[in-house]
């Protein structure tokens, strides 16, 4: 066999991309599930962004080789996914569905997981530990799973997807329905392995919550990439569309008034049972001054939530 | 190689025993299994003493036209169905088959946890129901009890197998074992002429009905109303069915996708 120099090729592990996907589809019956999709993932953290039904999760399977490709070609760290047992002792993959195994423990979930990997029973324990501990499951790992809250439930569904130490992550909308700490534990976790080498793929339908994450991007639309690069190009886009949001709070009238002073702030509609809908040009300006305003106007902010509307509307803006 | 796919299997198997001893599945075989000794129990002492029949004739219709015909397959194929069937069902097959682990040791393992459970069930079905067939005053204990075991613990492998290996072709896997035990073995199999070998029913029979004995004989004529073949012969039969299933089954979870709801 011929050693290759890295430095005179140009090529490295490095630069070597983790995902090759080309002319990718996939159907459901009459349901395309992805299109046409090439598109090449270096290593690194990469979000993957696509609003509700644009093809991310069949993506995601695909990569996983839950699901075979209906036409096309894909390769992961060089393997084709389905089935591929020398893959997935490389990989990890948090899924989207809210299923564990409710009768066992978070600890006994992730270690039998483990174990299946290959590792002894002592070392797959300790290593189910050490993945919680990093997710902050430590307090609740030997309680039985059918106990947990959602967010922590997603935690474990994350632990047991890193516990083995894969090369590379994929998390299928992992910050989806998490409370603003539990989301903080697992950015900093996605961050964390990012720093220690590891790759990782993760999917939202929001934008916004990628940021915090990585600043490459892949945008899919209707199982089609639509665009590849820099965060801040998609949100030089962005902020040519409002982003929405949905506020409720115990004195709305109050909160419209200081809301529509805003610079940024385009409109704010007032609904029945304490509602607004408001738009706004700039969102992480919107998110940095918000809580400081609500604190001020003494609202009595109930929620706060960033829809896809906005997503949607970029999508559409690159699709026409 | 092999060792990884021996305790893979052996953990799986572990996994799902514990999983299988809460469910409602296995509560529903025990109490099937519970059905022909109780049976039996009730008429070996509250039928009319005049009654012609003794234990051996209790013990025959109980075992032969309720435990074998009924209890087995269906209680099999409950259990079993659910196999991989409630995975897909649960969405937690991603975490099985996203593993370095091959998915044919998923299927053996959570195969033999199935069997360690209902092997020994279904013969002590057998088993209770000779004994309870036993309690008839004046009489004495059934002939051919061994038969039976032995042909209710076959029946519990082989439609453990066919159950299972329903479970990954179908997601609705538990109806269309319920279509196959009403409509194979339960229809079928009692189809005069040599159409009845198609049912695994048949064979389970042969193994368990000793034609020499009494009153197997008599049950053999009017039950079956096909010659049955010699016990080993049916015996080879049915570990090649079994083995045919099971092969068949790797084959397919090792290339079936799944597709799961969000």
């Amino acid at each position: 066999m011929t050693k290759v120099d890295a430095s005179v090729t140009g090529h490295s592990a490095e630069s070597t991309p983790i995902v090759v996907a080309e002319s990718l589809g996939r159907w459901y019956g009459e349901v395309i599930g992805l299109g046409d999709l090439s598109v090449t993932i270096p290593r690194g953290v990469t979000g993957l962004v696509g609003p509700n039904g644009a093809g991310k999760s069949t993506f995601m399977k695909l990569m996983v080789g839950e699901l075979r490709p209906g036409r096309g070609t894909l390769t992961v760290l060089g393997f084709a996914p389905f089935a591929n047992q020398a893959l997935y002792r490389r990989l990890g993959f948090a899924p989207q569905q809210d299923a564990l195994y409710d009768h066992m423990t978070g600890r006994a979930f992730v270690r039998d997981l483990v174990r299946l990997a290959g590792y002894s029973k002592h070392e797959a324990d300790d290593r189910a530990v050490r993945a919680l501990g990093r997710l902050e499951l430590t307090a609740a790992m030997d309680r039985p799973c059918g106990g947990y809250s959602k967010g922590m439930r997603q935690r474990v569904r994350i632990a047991q997807a890193i516990a083995h130490d894969p090369e590379l992550l994929i998390a299928d909308e992992p910050l989806t329905g998490l409370d603003p700490l539990a989301r903080h534990v697992v950015i900093e976790l996605l961050r964390g392995l990012a720093r220690e080498g590891t790759s990782v793929i993760v999917s939202s339908h929001v934008l916004h919550e990628l940021e915090a994450l990585t600043d490459r991007m892949v945008l899919i639309h209707r199982g089609r990439l639509l665009a590849q690069g820099a965060v801040r190009e998609v949100r030089k886009l962005l902020s040519r569309h409002p982003s929405k949001l949905h506020i409720t709070a115990r004195e709305p009238r109050r909160l419209a008034r200081a809301l529509v002073a805003l610079e940024h702030v385009e409109s704010v509609r007032l609904h029945s049972e304490g509602l607004l809908d408001v738009e706004t040009r700039d969102l992480a300006a919107f998110q940095a001054e918000f809580a400081a305003l609500a604190a001020r106007e003494r609202a009595g902010v109930r929620s706060l939530e960033s829809g896809d509307a906005s997503l949607e509307a970029v999508f559409d803006y690159l699709v026409n | 190689m092999l060792v990884h796919f021996l305790r893979s299997a052996a953990l799986l198997a572990r996994m799902h025993l514990v999983e299988l001893l809460s469910s409602k599945r296995l509560l529903f075989a025990v109490l099937l299994a519970a059905l022909p000794p109780v049976l039996a129990l009730l008429v070996a002492n509250f039928a009319p003493e005049r009654a012609s029949f003794g234990p051996g004739m209790i013990h025959a219709q109980a075992s032969l036209l309720l435990l074998l015909q009924v209890v087995v397959p269906l209680g099999s194929l409950l259990v079993a169905s659910g196999l991989i069937a409630d995975e897909v069902e649960g969405r937690t097959i991603t975490y099985l088959f996203t593993r370095a682990t091959p998915r044919a040791a998923v299927l053996i393992g959570r195969v033999a946890a199935v069997l360690v459970l209902l092997v020994p069930l279904f013969a002590l079905s057998a088993w209770a129901t000779a004994l309870a067939a036993a309690q008839r005053p004046g009489t004495t204990y059934p002939e051919a009890v061994q038969s039976m075991i032995l042909a209710a613990a076959a029946g519990a492998l082989v439609y453990s197998l066919i159950g299972a290996v329903l479970g990954v072709l179908f997601r609705r896997a538990l109806v269309v074992a319920l279509a196959y035990a009403f409509a194979i073995e339960g229809f079928i199999a009692n189809v005069p002429g040599s159409t009845a070998r198609l049912a695994v029913q048949y064979w389970l029979r042969s193994l368990a009905i000793d034609s020499e004995v009494e009153p197997w004989s008599k049950m053999s004529e009017l039950s079956t109303m096909v010659a049955l073949v010699d016990p080993d012969v049916a015996a080879v039969r049915l570990a090649l069915i079994a083995v045919g299933v099971i092969v068949f089954g790797v084959a397919m979870v090792r290339r079936r996708q799944y597709v799961l709801t969000s």
